[in-house]
């Protein structure tokens, strides 16, 4: 359940205007925030395990998946992500709705073929009565060939009025079949015609939405001899009931689907039949579907107690093969119907579980609220959940308490032996990892991730494990591990986060050498350590590690990456205007002879510029995230602006080059005023008077006379 | 004052003393959208116009171009006129969509209150307008009769767009909003983008949100495309704000 109406939902709620760029993720500046803590709503990123951060909808179907021992595969698209290093997320709802079984591709299908498995579209909002407009004509026309009753010409002539039949569904401009007599011409009818004759008159009246008419034809073929139309009209009464209840309740203007039904008594006449059928037919036909639409009873009638009963019972059904909805299918509706608009309602452990856990997320600044005496106060619905409430104490005293002390002295000691069940289990034993590396128990953090590892068997758990473990080790000041022989971490997400963000020159040069690197891995290596020796004053090191080869070979076999840095930008050979400057391993040549040469600075700034890396260190993981630990790399980030102010201000730099920083520099501010070299910004009266430094002093200048504004 | 925006800001707003600055109050306008997940609100009835969204379409994880059904209000009587608006990630759509937006205003069309059109909400780059014209022209044609056809516009296009480019849109769009807001609160550069509003030959409003800082130009009541104001609808901060991706109120 989102609670988010700021984030990505919208294009009329766009919070990044206009930039294409910056909307559509290829941004290289972009550092990916991956975390075990996501302590507030995460959106469509997931992780392995009970968190508040998770979707509703995850938490639902971790739930589901634990209550019907079988192992999900994890989705071939999802594994074709493990290798795209710059993930923003472990996985994504849509990975895990795919692995519950929910067909990515269900949607791409033609009608027909979605109403063999109507599920999809139905949860997705784009059902209505007339789903079983063609699959009803299907079984009527087997129900009329079957009956030995009927005379030919009577079998014909229903036939052919079902086969004729269309209805307009509520759309009064397009055309539909005419009311008919389906026997029309049969000049004296048999009972059992009569009857099919009814329930096709009731039916296409139930289509066309007239439904006093449709329950005025059900009463006859209810109590037919034919056991399909005995059955069948039942079932249609009680739909017909319920459809007719529902006229008009979701007539307001709404944003929320909240049925507001006015027609109780047809409510309680639909439920009525709705239990007689399943007690007349349990197993019936129409079975499943008529307790589907119990459930759609109880949330029309807003009886949370029912609703949230049911919902309970489906969930431990939901994930047994052959059950008629799906987990993601079941989480989705749960999450629709139930969970956003519950005040507390619930009895059922597990749907207080997944509220409980939305109650633990913080939002912004906010911190979260709730109390250890109101998850104490639920204990009774727990009874036979007790590992659950378990944990739910713990996560509480982590996530809203902040006590990692006493999240660790919640959880106790850990059960030997395989997780079970395995996302509960994996999700203690990630939380006692978690309040660990809080409480800055490092080396006891990763000895506990190093003994997860074996035990993780649910798709991307192992590498929530080793995030863990990769964090621990950063923090712990053993970096170096992730990378080495036996101990290295296996996923190559996790290694490029820490390439990109915490590793220093050693290990850089080391995934560069490494033969087990990906080749996308050792491109960003390399990527990382030259730019990294060239804007941090590590010349001599950018001198030894730069091979035109290298960076031509890393593009050549890591092919294109989402965010389209490419490392032949290394190659760069210079630009004569508006500044002259040599290719930039020659720059940085000068620079390694002399690391104040004025013009090497100003070329070296070119480079920067024009490959387009200003922001390429802006954006760093924070402290709780993989990569947010204490840089190894020596040296501070570069900025343009810097090395611009340091040369206006040095009385030794030479006129033309002083023309040219004071040029640039003025144009960091370009156009809207805001600073895009980095650094320290600086007033607009700074801004000015470089303005008129450039314009009196360099006036004859080029770069003096192309300027006409500052920012 | 910075040079450039000196020189960027011509009429409009010359002469216009800067109203103190308030906040957007949804009681003081008349037209509204309404989002997924934004709860049902007394103005909405009393409203003069409702941008009511009706659905998402775009890609799926398959890659496939599929229209999902958002919001809580199947087709019923109504006074306000109303725009169903689509927000809209491709603009690769398939037959079967157009289908299902037609059988949308179909449907809303066969009960009382009056249907004005259908709002494309699509975030098309400052470059992509012109694509995005021929786009909306397709669309037009597939249209029926006495179905308008808006479109809400970022006010990036104000300032960054050709004029002639937004003016591809004039013909084929009956009216424009412009989105004077990014997340909730209005665009600090507000009044560079409204100044260069004047250029505009396509009928346009402009898009509020509800709890923002607004100060109205009042030059831009003279504007003689402008249309008015629609205020984008929020929750009430104290209630639990539920986003919901799905309508979920399909009759069966």
């Amino acid at each position: 359940m989102r609670f988010d109406l700021v984030g990505a939902v919208s294009c009329l709620l766009l919070i990044c205007v206009g930039s294409a760029q910056a909307c559509g993720g290829g941004n290289p500046s972009k550092a990916q925030h991956w975390s075990l803590d996501a302590k507030e709503y995460a959106g469509d990123a997931g992780l392995p395990f009970l968190s508040p951060g998770n979707d509703s909808r995850i938490n639902l179907q971790l739930l589901m998946l634990d209550m019907e021992p079988r192992t999900i595969p994890t989705p071939a698209a999802a594994l074709d992500a493990a290798r795209d290093l710059d993930s923003a997320s472990l996985f994504t709802i849509y990975d895990l709705n795919t692995a519950c079984g929910r067909d990515p591709r269900a949607y791409a299908l033609s009608p027909e073929a979605r109403l063999s498995d109507s599920a999809p579209s139905l949860a997705d909002g784009e059902g209505s009565r007339c789903l079983s407009l063609e699959a009803g004509k299907q079984a009527f026309i087997q129900a009329v060939q079957a009956e030995r009753a009927l005379a030919d010409a009577e079998r014909a002539s229903l036939v052919a009025a079902r086969n004729r039949m269309t209805s307009t569904c509520d759309d009064k401009s397009s055309s539909a079949s005419p009311f008919e007599n389906p026997l029309a011409g049969n000049a004296k009818s048999s009972a059992a015609a009569r009857d099919f004759a009814a329930y096709l008159t009731g039916a296409k009246a139930f289509y066309d939405g007239a439904f006093d008419q449709a329950l005025a034809q059900f009463g006859l073929p209810a109590k037919s001899e034919n056991a399909w139309l005995r059955e069948t009209a039942r079932y249609m009464t009680a739909r017909t009931l319920l459809n007719k209840a529902q006229v008009g309740a979701f007539a307001d203007f709404d944003g929320v689907p909240e049925p507001k039904v006015t027609d109780r008594a047809s409510l309680a006449a639909a439920e009525a039949e709705f239990k007689s059928y399943l007690a007349a037919y349990p197993s019936g036909r129409y079975a499943e579907s008529a307790r589907g639409l119990m459930r759609r009873l109880f949330w029309l009638s807003g009886d949370k107690a029912r609703l949230s009963a049911e919902y309970g019972s489906r969930m431990a059904q939901a994930a047994k093969a052959g059950s008629n909805i799906g987990v993601a299918d079941l989480a989705q509706e749960i999450d629709t119907k139930f969970i956003s608009g519950a005040k507390g309602e619930s009895q059922e452990a597990n749907l207080l579980a997944v509220m409980d856990l939305m109650r633990m997320r913080a939002e912004g600044r906010k911190a979260p609220t709730f109390p250890a005496g109101d998850l104490e106060g639920q204990a009774k619905h727990f009874a036979g959940h007790e590992a659950l409430l378990a944990y739910l104490k713990a996560a509480r005293a982590y996530y809203v308490d902040g006590d990692y002390a006493a999240t660790l002295r919640t959880l106790g000691a850990a059960a030997p032996g395989p997780l079970s069940p395995p996302y509960l289990a994996f999700s203690r034993e990630t939380l006692r990892g978690q309040a660990l590396m809080a409480s800055g128990q490092f080396q006891a953090a990763a000895e506990h991730w190093q003994s997860l590892l074996p035990l993780a068997s649910e798709p991307w758990q192992k590498e929530a494990a080793e995030l863990g473990l990769a964090m621990s080790w950063e923090r712990a000041g053993t970096l170096n591990k992730v990378f080495l022989p036996g101990a290295r971490i296996s996923s190559p997400r996790i290694r490029a986060i820490l390439l990109r963000h915490a590793a220093g020159p050693i290990l850089l040069r080391m995934a560069v050498a490494d033969a087990q690197s990906l080749p996308a891995e050792r491109r960003l290596a390399r990527f990382v350590l030259l730019f990294k020796e060239a804007t941090r004053g590590q010349y001599a090191g950018f001198l030894r590690d730069f091979t035109a080869e290298g960076l031509a070979k890393d593009d050549a076999e890591a092919g294109v990456n989402s965010n389209g840095t490419k490392s032949g930008i290394f190659l760069w050979s210079g630009e004569s205007e508006p500044y002259s400057c040599p290719a930039l391993k020659a720059v940085i040549g000068e620079l390694a002879a002399n690391p104040h040469a004025t013009s090497a600075l100003l070329c070296l700034g070119e480079f920067v510029r024009t490959a387009d890396l200003d922001d390429f260190e802006s954006d760093r993981p924070a402290l709780n995230e993989l990569g947010g630990g204490k840089p190894i790399f020596p040296g501070e980030p570069f900025s343009r602006g810097e090395i611009y102010k340091k040369l206006i201000a040095d009385p030794s730099t030479p006129d033309h080059d002083k023309a040219y920083a004071l040029f640039r520099a003025i144009n960091c501010y370009a156009p809207t005023g805001a600073n895009g070299c980095g650094g320290k910004d600086v007033a607009q009266a700074q801004r000015k008077a470089w303005y008129n430094q450039l314009k009196s002093r360099y006036g004859s200048s080029s770069w003096a006379q192309g300027l006409k504004y500052y920012w | 004052m910075r040079l450039k925006r000196l020189l960027l800001v011509p009429l409009l707003l010359a002469g216009t003393a800067v109203a103190a600055e308030s906040f957007v109050r949804a009681a003081d306008y008349d037209s509204y959208w309404l989002w997924a997940g934004v709860k049902s609100r007394p103005e909405l009835a009393k409203a003069k116009t409702v941008y009511l969204l009706q659905g998402e379409i775009g890609p799926d994880r398959s890659g496939a171009v599929r229209l999902k059904a958002q919001g809580g209000t199947e087709p019923s009587p109504h006074k306000p006129a109303l725009w169903l608006v689509y927000r809209v990630r491709s603009l690769e759509w398939t037959p079967e969509i157009l289908t299902a937006v037609n059988r949308r205003l179909s449907l809303w069309r066969a009960q009382p209150g009056r249907v004005a059109g259908v709002q494309v909400d699509f975030d098309a780059s400052t470059r992509g307008l012109k694509g995005y014209a021929a786009f909306l022209a397709e669309l037009r044609k597939s249209l029926p009769e006495g179905c308008a056809l808006g479109v809400t516009g970022l006010m990036d296009w104000a300032s960054q767009a050709a004029p002639e480019d937004i003016d591809a849109l004039s013909g084929t769009v009956d009216e424009l909003i412009f989105q004077t807001y990014r997340g909730r609160e209005t665009v600090s550069d507000i009044d560079a983008y409204l100044a260069r509003l004047d250029r505009l030959h396509v009928p346009f409003r402009l898009g509020l949100s509800e709890g923002a800082a607004w100060s109205p130009p009042a030059a831009l009541a003279r504007h003689p495309q402008f249309l008015g104001y629609v205020v984008f609808l929020r929750n009430q901060p104290q209630e639990p704000q539920a986003d919901r991706d799905e309508r979920g109120a399909a009759s069966r």
